[in-house]
């Protein structure tokens, strides 16, 4: 079941609190990978997987606001809480300003931690279903596009076929791949998918 | 005590205060993370035994990592308290 279950990836050069960090976040059933340096990261992520990430704002070699700032160049939208032993404001609205989710002062409540970490994660989830949608509908052809949205427009196979000078079996054949590429296993999950693409852009 | 004497332990008072600043966001920060690593550890602990799935050993385990870290704590301000 680990493989379905969504990661907290941690970045601190203090071993210690990487450490404590994972027995927290794995004693609510997350999986736990942590780096003691951001290059250990960006070599060894993924963006296919679900998840946040916490990062120490201070960190050697390449600083957390560094990451932040090549995370956001990659278009990459994993969540993203930083955090420091130091309180300094300055660091926290810039941190906020180049698009971090949240920013924590050490030591955190470990209850504030977790609800800011499950929030994190609610936008991953809901980040990577819309991935997931994105992925399906670019499959589609010019074709099927136009096929999608006159049948979302309540238009049936006949009429469809008629708008588009084509016959009811390529309409048919159409709808078959149309189903088969947004893995909607009826008319009502692929109407909600689509609107939610429709949404999403 | 003469002036001169008087004189050089403000000095001397002066050059550790100033040192002290100059190591306090270090302190504070070596302070924050054993804080943050024991707030951790217990909060797992915590929600391990609302699952009833803590056993003594990692209790044990966990008990003496949150120990070491109050050492430390320890050792920082007593530091801290004799300079």
């Amino acid at each position: 079941m680990s493989g379905n279950r969504q990661t907290v990836f941690i970045i601190d050069d203090d071993i210690e609190v990487c450490k404590s960090l994972s027995w927290l976040f794995e004693s609510v059933n997350f999986d736990v990978k942590t780096f003691a340096n951001a290059h250990l990261f960006i070599d060894s992520y993924s963006s296919k997987k679900e998840g946040c990430l916490i990062i120490d704002i201070r960190l050697p070699a390449m600083s957390g606001l560094e990451l932040l700032d090549y995370l956001k160049k990659q278009k990459n939208q994993i969540p993203i809480i930083m955090m420091t032993g130091y309180g300094d404001i300055a660091l926290a609205v810039r941190a906020m300003k180049a698009g971090a989710y949240d920013f924590i002062l050490k030591p955190i409540n470990h209850y504030n931690l977790l609800e800011i970490v499950q929030k994190c994660m609610d936008i991953s989830a809901k980040k990577c279903l819309i991935h997931g949608i994105n992925e399906r509908v670019e499959r589609l052809s010019a074709r099927e596009k136009q096929v999608i949205d006159l049948l979302l427009n309540g238009l049936l196979n006949k009429q469809i076929a008629c708008e588009l000078s084509i016959s009811m079996s390529t309409v048919e054949a159409h709808r078959a791949n149309i189903m088969r590429k947004m893995e909607a296993k009826n008319t009502p999950q692929l109407i909600k998918l689509y609107f939610q693409y429709q949404q999403d852009i | 005590m003469d002036i001169a004497s008087k004189l050089e332990k403000e000095v001397i008072s002066g050059e550790l205060l100033s040192c002290l600043c100059l190591k306090f966001p270090v302190f504070l920060h070596s302070l924050n993370q054993s804080l943050q690593t024991i707030h951790a550890y217990a909060g797992g602990c915590k929600k391990r035994l609302e699952i009833d799935s803590l056993n003594n050993e990692q209790l044990k385990e966990v008990l003496s990592i949150i120990t070491d870290h109050v050492d430390r704590i320890s050792c920082m301000t007593d530091m801290l308290a004799l300079s």
